[in-house]
């Protein structure tokens, strides 16, 4: 009599064949001829305005998007784009950019007023620009943002149609490499002027760069296509770049291992080394260092032996080897490798500052009253329960305990609440990152100096203030560099802060991508000279 | 009724406005703000952003502001964003999700009745154990294993389904079955229960002294009786997957709404706390009176006013 066995097996029946209709399209990934990568960029860019875009994400979108007077090649180098050529002065001061017939993606030609709105527009104070600071090297840059003088007095002016004329506040090396950065990227006075909105469709947004905005679905992709009026088309080999916001890092793996995705960064930390032994990832250095900063208004840590000691005591080859992975290098100093020096490497020619050595570091201890740690209160390091920041502190936590008998406790706390601890110097030791916009020691250098809104540490030394204002204003180059290394060594010796590692990208291309530039800081992708062999 | 649905709308506002003061005011209370970062900025940069945002208002004139954005339900633009507007966040969220959430509720219902049906006519028999040893794994396994599980075994290891994002109904397959384990496993266990306390009551006799089928004892007059708990669970279940999960939406790459309810306050993105805040007790609050509705519809007895 009763019914038997009502619908729950047939329904897991439909769902199971319904699984195996689907499975018998296949993706067609494999067998692409035609010249499309598809990048993850992970996740939704804030703006495409060059004015108030920050980050990493928002600017790999903007560097296919636009371009400035000058495009960084593989080398770093600025190489000409806009500018077709430029005289400097003697001083280095003075810069004319003359620049080449360009257009913008709606037919208008890219003219030298366009720099000047735009770079104007990045320093006006109503703009409100994270990075208006990025053109404080411009005489009357800072002051204009400041509020002190009227955008007239701006060292920037158009003098004709092709001709822009630049003055800076002292010679700057590193401004050319500058006007790559996408902050300095010109903007369509026309249409920014017409319509506030222009950067946020496709429909209505207008740039000057090797691709065009097609679609922006936002929060799953953008896709561009190669654009036309770009001076150089004929050199851009890529037909459609499609950029996707998979956030999720295992996703993204999984997206690339089937073949959905050609370019992935930033795998999960349990399978970095599988990766990069079966050489699906490959490594690629970034100028930024992790450290630990000391917070030296803290009675115990103010001892400049107990900073030194904590320093010493760690295996920093360990933490990369068993924890990070990445073949990250060990940083007994703070300016990263890839920075320019006098003629070589400027961490090559200042070389290791210090050096790990357990006796050592028990005798500094000692010096400082805490023979064989003892009386040495409990201090808390501040982390951030993201990556691998915590597994690195519960093994320094370990080997402080072990190799000067030393307790840390580890406090996390969220993001921007850290952030918020770092800046009232409400902390004891806190983890620390410290990366640049530009190529040159000062953007680490200059950190430190008294008052330094990022000197977190709330350390001060007047000489090394003096030497950072030598390099700051100094027109010598050679004067310049010298001083900062000085500095770096006055900065080791004190140890306000621990260095730990200086960074690597771990990045996964499919063989087939070629052409994608890497540049050194940032670690963004440059698709503009990126093209597909098979 | 009409009566009654007014005095609900009344109350409805009163909650709403409770509910954007303490957001507000909690909001305003945890340390951090939309616009740090690792780098700290100049002072008069900071100064300069503060000022485009309002963020130097008295924070009274700050609240009416809120206030009066809310009563217009005109967010403004997300701070995090810059480029788009609260409004056009939840616009282009909230479809998605909800579609999400259509198909996970109907897998809910559809499975988790007939699983409660098989194990209170079956109790305590292996159809039962069986029903109730599935439904205990979908409580007890948080989504996001489930989720991993789904997408390692269907995606990477057969290929039968796209891993992640949006587009066709293929994208929807995984996302909707991790979601709907745990709710199916919730309805399965209120429905056994709810009939087997139906199945002894007296009218049942009645209807089998009639010489009724089972299938038309159970599914005419047990069912109607019985699913009134599951329709108590509905209400916010409903309110709760069509604004999107955030951790499905995150692993499978999905535009929904979800995301936002965790990043934003990660983000300080105080427009879109906000606004997310309010869309999501406004959706809460109807659900809950369409629940209260469907009650008088189904059962006579029930009376929701007086």
């Amino acid at each position: 009599m009763p019914q038997k066995k009502p619908s729950i097996l047939f329904l897991i029946t439909l769902i199971v064949i319904g699984l195996f209709i689907i499975g018998c399209n296949k993706s067609s990934v494999d067998e692409k001829k035609i010249q499309q990568i598809t990048y993850n960029l992970g996740t939704e860019p804030e703006t495409l305005d060059p004015a108030t875009a920050t980050g990493r994400i928002e600017a790999t979108v903007q560097m296919a998007l636009f371009e400035g007077l000058t495009r960084l090649d593989e080398n770093n180098k600025p190489v000409p784009g806009i500018a077709k050529d430029w005289k400097v002065n003697k001083e280095g001061t003075n810069y004319i950019f003359c620049l080449r017939d360009a257009k913008w993606t709606n037919g208008d030609l890219v003219t030298a007023y366009d720099f000047e709105y735009a770079w104007k527009r990045l320093l006006n104070p109503d703009t409100g620009a994270n990075y208006a600071y990025q053109l404080w090297f411009l005489k009357n840059g800072e002051e204009y943002t400041k509020g002190k003088v009227s955008a007239d007095e701006v060292g920037v002016k158009a003098l004709d149609e092709k001709t822009l004329e630049v003055e800076l506040k002292v010679a700057t090396p590193h401004f050319l490499s500058l006007t790559a950065f996408p902050s300095l990227y010109p903007v369509n006075k026309n249409i920014v002027e017409s319509n506030p909105n222009w950067h946020t469709k496709p429909e209505t947004f207008v740039g000057n760069g090797p691709f065009k905005l097609v679609q922006w679905e936002h929060n799953q992709q953008i896709v561009l296509a190669k654009n036309p009026t770009y001076w150089a088309n004929e050199d851009v080999k890529l037909d459609k770049l499609i950029m996707t916001m998979i956030g999720e890092q295992n996703t993204e793996l999984t997206m690339f291992e089937t073949n959905q995705i050609d370019i992935a960064e930033d795998p999960p930390l349990s399978e970095i080394r599988r990766l990069l032994d079966e050489g699906t990832a490959s490594l690629h250095p970034e100028i930024s260092t992790y450290f630990y900063s000391f917070n030296t208004d803290n009675p115990v840590l103010g001892d400049k032996n107990v900073r030194r000691a904590l320093s010493m005591a760690i295996d920093r080859q360990s933490l990369i080897d068993n924890i990070a992975q990445a073949s990250q290098k060990p940083a007994l100093a703070f300016v990263p490798y890839g920075i320019p020096g006098k003629g070589k490497d400027f961490r090559e020619e200042g070389g290791n500052y210090f050096e790990e050595n357990v006796e050592k570091a028990r005798e500094l201890l000692a010096l400082a009253g805490y023979p064989n740690g003892e009386d040495f209160p409990v201090l808390e390091l501040l982390c951030v329960a993201r990556g691998n920041h915590q597994r690195i502190a519960e093994a320094i936590q370990e080997m402080w305990l072990k190799n000067l008998n030393i307790r840390v406790k580890i406090t996390n706390q969220e993001w921007k609440v850290y952030l918020q601890s770092l800046i009232e110097g409400n902390y004891q030791i806190a983890i620390a990152v410290w990366g640049t916009d530009y190529i040159d020691a000062l953007s680490f250098m200059d950190v430190f100096i008294s008052d330094g809104s990022n000197n977190v540490a709330n350390w001060s030394n007047k000489e090394y203030d003096r030497l950072i204002e030598i390099a700051q204003t100094n027109d010598d180059p050679k004067a310049r560099i010298e001083a900062m290394h000085d500095a770096e060594k006055i900065l080791i010796d004190e140890m306000p802060i621990m260095p730990i590692y200086f960074f690597t990208n771990v990045n996964m291309y499919k063989p087939w991508v070629k052409g994608v530039i890497v540049p050194v800081i940032g670690g963004f992708q440059e698709f503009r000279w990126a093209y597909i062999s098979k | 009724m009409a009566a009654y649905i007014l005095r609900r709308f009344g109350t409805m506002l009163l909650s709403l406005f409770f509910i954007i003061s303490l957001t507000f005011f909690m909001m305003k209370v945890i340390p951090g703000g939309p616009f740090s970062s690792e780098k700290r900025l100049p002072p008069e940069i900071e100064e300069n952003i503060n000022k485009k945002y309002h963020l130097n208002d008295p924070w009274y004139v700050q609240y009416k502001d809120y206030l009066i954005r809310t009563v217009k339900l005109d967010f403004g633009p997300s701070f995090k964003y810059k480029s788009r507007t609260v409004n056009e966040i939840i616009a282009d969220g909230f479809p998605v999700s909800a579609k999400l959430g259509s198909t996970v509720i109907l897998i809910t219902l559809v499975v988790g009745i007939n699983l409660g049906i098989v194990s209170a006519m079956k109790q305590n028999q292996t159809q039962d154990y069986f029903a109730m040893f599935l439904s205990t794994i979908g409580f007890s396994t948080p989504n996001f294993i489930i989720a991993y599980l789904l997408m390692y075994i269907f995606a990477y290891k057969l290929k039968l389904v796209p891993p992640a994002m949006w587009g066709t109904w293929k994208h929807m397959i995984l996302p909707a079955i991790s979601l709907a384990i745990l709710p199916t496993a919730v309805v399965a266990r209120l429905m056994r229960s709810s009939l087997i306390e139906e199945l002894q009551q007296d009218y049942m006799l009645t209807a089998k002294a009639k010489g009724l089928m089972e299938r038309q004892i159970i599914y005419r007059h047990a069912l109607r009786n019985a699913i009134i708990p599951v329709i108590t669970y509905l209400g916010p279940l409903i309110a709760t997957i069509f604004t999107g999960s955030f951790i499905i939406e995150h692993i499978f790459a999905i535009p929904g709404l979800g995301k936002y309810f965790v990043s934003a306050i990660q983000n300080r993105d105080y427009t879109l706390i906000l606004g997310t805040t309010v869309f999501y007790s406004l959706i809460l609050m109807l659900m809950n009176l369409i629940v209260d509705i469907l009650y008088t519809l189904i059962d006579p007895r029930v009376k929701l006013y007086k």
